[in-house]
C-alpha cells in the first residue's frame, strides 16, 4: 500500500491510526534485534522498532511489538539508520532540453531562456526512473526533487522514494524555488551579471502585474484586465517571502553575489551545493541562511591516488612511478598547493559546523556512480565524525527543509522511513537490505543470496 | 626566503581586516614625478591613512609609520588603464544590442592572476569595461587592483558611473551578421542608439507620471496603470541626464563623427572614444566637443575597420588638446604600459610629461577620478608605482607598487606562485599560460558564431 502522506496534517491522522490500529485491522510492522542508530549518533544495541500506517510508534530498547505486528529479525546484526535525505537532488529529472537556434537571442520566450518557476518536478520527473532505486541502495528515503535546468528551473517538489515512485509518494510540493547562475546557451540571458538583472527584472514586473491585479480586483472603474502570466505570478510567494529561493552556486564569489540579490529583492534563501560556503560561513551565519552542501569534490589528481583508488595494472604503475621521479620541486610545491585545496574543500562541512551554519545535505550535481566515492574522500579528508555525517544527512536535511519534526529520525511519531544496512554507512561494502519509506517495505538485496549467487 | 615573503604580505593584508586597507608610508630619496608639479630630485613622499599627506624633500616619518629608500629610483603615480578586462568573469552579454542593465560590478574575478601581473606593471587602477559586441553594452567598473581583498574590496569607491558603448565592425558582425537584426550597417549602429535614447526619455517621462499619479490616487475613478520599473531603461535615462560616463569603442573617423553628432543633439558630456585609431583625422573636432580619446600606441591591422592607423594618433591628438590616454585592452599589454606611453615621444615627439600623463592623469580625468588619483598631489590617494629607471626607460623595472599606501608589490618579494585561489581541478598549465582573458572586447562572443557562420 502506498503512503500518502502529505505533510504534517496526515503525520497526526497517522498518529491517530496507531492508537486504535488493531482494532481497524491495521497491522504494525517491525524489526527486532537490530542497532539502531538515531540521527543525534547514539546507538542503541538490541533494539526493536515498531511502525504501523507509515509512522513510527515505538523505537529502543526492550519495546514491547504489538501481538498483530509482522516482525524481521535482525540478528543482532543489521544497523538501522534514519533514511537520509537528499535535499536537493535531480533524480528521475530528464536532462536540460537543448534548444534550436532562436532567432531573436535578445528577447526570447520564457522556456527559452530557461525561467520556468511555474513548472513542478512532479511534472517533470520520471517515475519510472532507475535512478531512486540506486538512491534508496545509497540509504536515501526522502528527496526534495528539482529539475535540471537553466536560471529557474522550478519548483521543488519532496517526495518519499519509492522503488515504484508515483505521484502520490510525494510529500509537500513547492517547498522552494530553485535558482542558479546557469546561462540558457546563447540567448538572453547569457551570463552572470545579465541573470542578476533578469531576475531584478522579474521581479519589479511582478510588483508591478500584482498591483494591477489588485486595482482591477477592488476597482469598481471599468479598467483593462491584467494580462495571464503564469511565470511571473509564480513568483509572487518569493517576492512576498512566502517561499524560499534554493539557490545553487558554489564559488565564493557567486555566493557574495546572492548576497547582494538578497539585499536588492529581499528573499529568504537556502545556499544549495555551497563548495566554497566555508569562506563565507561568518556572514552565512549572520543572515542565518541555511547551507544544503553537496560533497560533488573534484576527483583527486592521478599522483594523489593511493593503491586502493588506482586499478591499473603493474605496468601502468610503473610507468606512473617513472614519472613520480621526474616531479621537480616546483611541481611538487604547486601540487601541494593544490592537495591544500583539495582539503579545503573537503572541510567545507565541518568548517560551516564548526561556523555554526545550518548545514544539511544536497546531491545537487553530483552523479549517482560517483556517490560512494565521493563519501568516502568526504569521510577520509572531511575532518567529520560519522554521526555528525548521518546528522547532516538526515535530521539537519530535514530541519532545513522545515520537515524536522516529521522527518530525519527514528522517533516515535515521525514519519517511518529508514535503511536497515549490514555494516555501519561509513564502512566499505556496506548494502542496505531494506529500504523502508513511509512505512513502505523496499527488499533491495536478499542475504540468503551467497556471493556466489550474486 | 621568497614563500615567506609571500605569506608575509598575505597575512598583513589579511590581519588588517577589512576589504580596503589603507597603509602609512614613507618613500624616500627618489626622483618624484609628481606629474602636477613637476619633478622632485630626490624627494620624498609621505602617505598616512591611504593618502598623500606630504611631498617633499627631507620629510621624516611620523612614528610607527616604514620607510622605504627609493634613492636611484623614480617615483610616480600608480599607472591607469582606462580600457581592460582583467579580472572579469564574463565580459560580453553578447544576446541583444542594447544591454545596459548589465554590471562589470557582478563581474569581478577578484583571484585572476592577471591582477598580480598589472601590479608588477606598475598598475594600481583598472577600468573593468564590458566588451564590444553590443552597441550599448553594460556599466563598467572602475577598480583599484587590492589584489587578495574580495570584490568588494576591488572596487574604487566614489569613482563614475561608465558605460560602455560599441560601434563599428563588432556590434554590426554580431548582431546583423550573426543574428540577423540591426544593426547591420554603422547607419543601424546609430539608429540603434537614437531609438534607445529616445525610448529611455519616453519610459522615464511615463514612469514618473505613474508615480505622481500613484501617489495621488485614492481609490477613487480609474486607478493608474503601474509602469514597471525598467533597469535598461533606466541607466539609458541616466546617460541621456548625464550621470553615466560613456566609452564608446570606436575606430572610424566617421563613426567618431556620428556619435559626437547625436551627444550633441541629446546633450551628453564628458565621454571618451576608445581604439578610436583614426581620431587623429578629427581630431579637432573631438577638441570642439569636448571629446576624450583613448588609444593603443601601435596597435592596428587585426580586422578591416583597423587598416588606416598610425604610431602618431596618440601625439597629433595631444597636440590638438584632446585629454588621451594609452589603453592596454590586453592582459599583456597591461604589464607594460610604460613602453606604450614611451612609443609617442619615439614617434610623435611627446613630451615626457605628457606621455606619463596618457597612463596616469588624462585616463583618471576620463574615469572622473582625478581627484583622487592620477598625480602626486597632497591629499590624492596613495596609490604609487617605484621603478629603476625613468618609467619611460625600456630598461625600466618596476619594483613596487602601492594601493592607499599598501604594498601590493614588491619585486624582491616576488614568489614563484602568486595565485591566492587555487581551483583544484584545474591542472598547472592554464596559471602557467597567459590568461584567458587576452581575447579582450570581444571575450565571451565567438560562440555565437561557432555554428552560423562556421568561425
Amino acid at each position: 500500500m502506498k503512503q500518502i502522506l502529505t505533510g504534517f496534517c496526515l503525520l497526526i491522522i497517522g498518529l491517530a491510526f496507531s492508537f486504535s490500529a488493531s482494532a481497524q485491522g491495521v497491522p504494525a510492522k517491525a524489526f527486532k534485534n537490530i542497532i539502531l542508530h538515531q540521527a543525534d549518533g547514539s546507538t542503541v544495541n538490541d533494539a526493536v522498532i515498531v511502525w504501523r500506517n507509515g509512522v513510527i510508534e515505538t523505537a529502543g530498547k526492550k519495546k514491547t511489538i504489538p501481538f498483530d505486528a509482522e516482525v524481521w529479525d535482525g540478528g543482532d546484526s543489521l544497523h538501522v539508520y534514519p533514511g537520509f535525505i537528499d535535499g536537493t537532488g535531480y533524480w528521475g529529472s530528464p536532462d536540460r532540453k537543448e534548444f534550436e537556434e532562436t532567432p531573436s537571442r535578445g528577447d526570447p520566450s520564457y522556456e527559452r531562456a530557461g525561467i520556468r518557476p511555474e513548472r513542478h518536478a512532479r511534472e517533470t520527473v520520471d517515475m519510472k526512473s532507475e535512478d531512486f532505486k540506486k538512491v534508496m541502495e545509497a540509504g536515501f528515503t526522502t528527496a526534495a526533487l528539482g529539475t535540471k535546468g537553466y536560471m529557474i528551473p522550478g519548483q521543488l517538489d519532496l517526495f518519499l522514494l519509492q522503488l515504484e515512485m508515483e505521484i502520490g509518494d510525494l510529500y509537500a510540493e513547492g517547498i522552494g524555488m530553485q535558482l542558479q547562475f546557469q546561462d540558457s546557451y546563447r540567448v538572453y540571458p547569457s551570463t552572470t551579471m545579465a541573470i542578476m538583472a533578469k531576475l531584478e527584472q522579474l521581479m519589479l514586473e511582478a510588483k508591478a502585474l500584482k498591483e494591477w491585479q489588485g486595482y482591477y480586483a477592488s476597482s469598481s472603474t471599468e479598467i483593462a484586465p491584467p494580462e495571464n502570466d503564469p511565470v511571473l505570478e509564480a513568483l509572487y510567494p518569493v517576492m512576498e517571502n512566502e517561499q524560499r529561493v534554493f539557490f545553487k552556486v558554489d564559488s565564493k564569489e557567486n555566493i557574495e553575489r546572492v548576497f547582494q540579490l538578497q539585499d536588492e529583492l529581499g528573499f529568504d534563501w537556502v545556499l544549495v551545493s555551497g563548495m566554497e560556503a566555508y569562506k563565507v560561513a561568518d556572514e552565512l551565519k549572520k543572515r542565518n541562511v541555511p547551507v544544503l552542501a553537496s560533497i560533488n569534490f573534484p576527483k583527486k589528481p592521478d599522483w594523489k591516488k593511493d593503491d586502493k583508488d588506482d586499478k591499473k595494472d603493474k605496468k601502468e604503475k610503473k610507468k606512473k612511478a617513472e614519472e613520480e621521479e621526474e616531479v621537480t620541486e616546483e611541481m611538487k610545491a604547486f601540487r601541494e598547493k593544490r592537495w591544500q585545496a583539495y582539503l579545503l574543500l573537503y572541510k567545507n562541512i565541518s568548517e560551516l559546523m564548526e561556523a555554526d551554519v545550518s548545514v544539511g545535505f544536497a546531491s545537487a550535481d553530483l552523479e549517482l556512480k560517483e556517490m560512494s566515492n565521493r563519501m568516502n574522500d568526504w569521510k577520509e579528508y572531511g575532518d567529520i565524525k560519522p554521526n555528525e555525517m548521518l546528522k547532516v544527512m538526515t535530521a539537519n536535511t530535514a530541519d532545513i527543509l522545515g520537515k524536522g519534526k516529521e522527518l530525519g529520525g527514528l522517533k516515535k511519531g515521525q514519519v517511518a522511513s529508514f535503511s536497515v544496512m549490514t555494516k555501519p554507512f561509513t564502512e566499505e561494502e556496506t548494502k542496505v537490505v531494506y529500504s523502508v519509506s513511509a512505512g513502505e517495505m523496499n527488499e533491495l538485496n536478499d542475504l540468503t543470496q551467497t556471493e556466489e549467487d550474486n | 626566503m621568497k614563500k615567506l615573503a609571500l605569506v608575509l604580505i598575505f597575512c598583513s593584508i589579511a590581519l588588517m581586516g577589512f576589504s580596503q586597507p589603507k597603509g602609512s608610508v614613507l618613500i624616500k630619496d627618489g626622483t618624484v614625478l609628481t606629474l602636477a608639479n613637476g619633478t622632485i630630485e630626490n624627494g620624498d613622499v609621505l602617505i598616512e591613512d591611504g593618502i598623500i599627506t606630504q611631498i617633499g624633500d627631507d620629510i621624516s616619518a611620523p612614528g610607527g609609520v616604514k620607510t622605504v629608500d627609493a634613492s636611484g629610483m623614480y617615483v610616480m603615480p600608480g599607472i591607469i588603464d582606462p580600457h581592460s578586462h582583467i579580472a572579469g568573469v564574463d565580459i560580453n552579454e553578447a544576446s541583444n544590442p542594447v544591454t545596459a542593465e548589465v554590471k562589470m560590478e557582478n563581474s569581478i574575478d577578484p583571484n585572476d592572476i592577471a591582477i598580480y601581473r598589472a601590479l608588477a606593471g606598475g598598475v594600481s587602477s583598472i577600468h573593468l569595461l564590458h566588451g564590444s559586441a553590443n552597441v550599448i553594452g553594460g556599466e563598467s567598473e572602475t577598480l583599484k587592483l587590492r589584489y587578495g581583498q574580495g570584490q568588494e574590496g576591488l572596487k574604487f569607491k566614489g569613482a563614475p558611473r561608465t558605460i560602455k558603448f560599441a560601434l563599428g565592425e563588432n556590434p554590426t558582425r554580431v548582431h546583423g551578421q550573426g543574428s540577423g537584426i540591426q544593426p547591420r550597417t554603422r547607419m543601424g549602429v546609430e539608429q540603434v542608439i537614437r531609438r534607445t535614447f529616445d525610448a529611455a526619455i519616453d519610459y522615464r517621462r511615463n514612469r514618473e507620471d505613474y508615480l505622481q499619479a500613484k501617489e495621488n490616487y485614492t481609490g477613487q475613478g480609474a486607478p493608474p496603470k503601474p509602469v514597471a520599473k525598467n533597469l535598461r531603461m533606466e541607466t539609458v535615462a541616466d546617460i541621456v541626464d548625464g550621470e553615466v560616463l560613456v566609452h564608446s569603442h570606436s575606430y572610424r573617423a566617421d563613426e567618431i563623427l556620428m556619435l559626437m553628432r547625436v551627444f550633441e543633439e541629446y546633450g551628453i558630456e564628458n565621454y571618451t572614444f576608445t581604439h578610436a585609431n583614426e581620431a587623429f583625422k578629427v581630431a579637432p573636432e573631438m577638441k570642439a566637443n569636448g571629446a576624450y580619446a583613448s588609444v593603443f600606441s601601435d596597435w592596428w591591422a587585426y580586422k578591416f575597420e583597423v587598416y588606416y592607423s598610425t604610431a602618431y594618433n596618440a601625439s597629433i591628438l595631444n597636440a590638438n588638446g584632446v585629454v588621451v590616454s594609452i589603453n592596454s585592452d590586453s592582459g599583456e599589454l597591461i604589464r607594460h604600459l610604460n613602453h606604450e606611453a614611451a612609443k609617442t615621444i619615439r614617434y610623435g615627439d611627446t613630451s615626457k610629461a605628457d606621455a606619463l600623463k596618457m597612463i596616469t592623469l588624462n585616463p583618471a580625468i576620463q574615469l572622473g577620478i582625478n581627484d583622487q588619483v592620477g598625480s602626486l598631489e597632497e591629499g590624492k590617494d596613495g596609490d604609487i608605482s617605484v621603478w629603476s629607471e625613468h618609467p619611460l626607460s625600456i630598461y625600466a623595472i618596476n619594483q613596487m607598487t602601492f594601493v592607499d599606501g599598501v604594498k601590493y608589490f614588491d619585486r624582491d618579494e616576488d614568489a614563484d606562485d602568486m595565485r591566492i585561489d587555487i581551483n583544484p581541478a584545474e591542472s598547472l598549465e592554464p596559471t602557467l599560460s597567459h590568461s584567458k582573458k587576452d581575447a579582450g572586447c570581444m571575450h565571451d562572443v565567438f560562440y555565437l558564431f561557432s555554428e552560423t557562420t562556421g568561425q
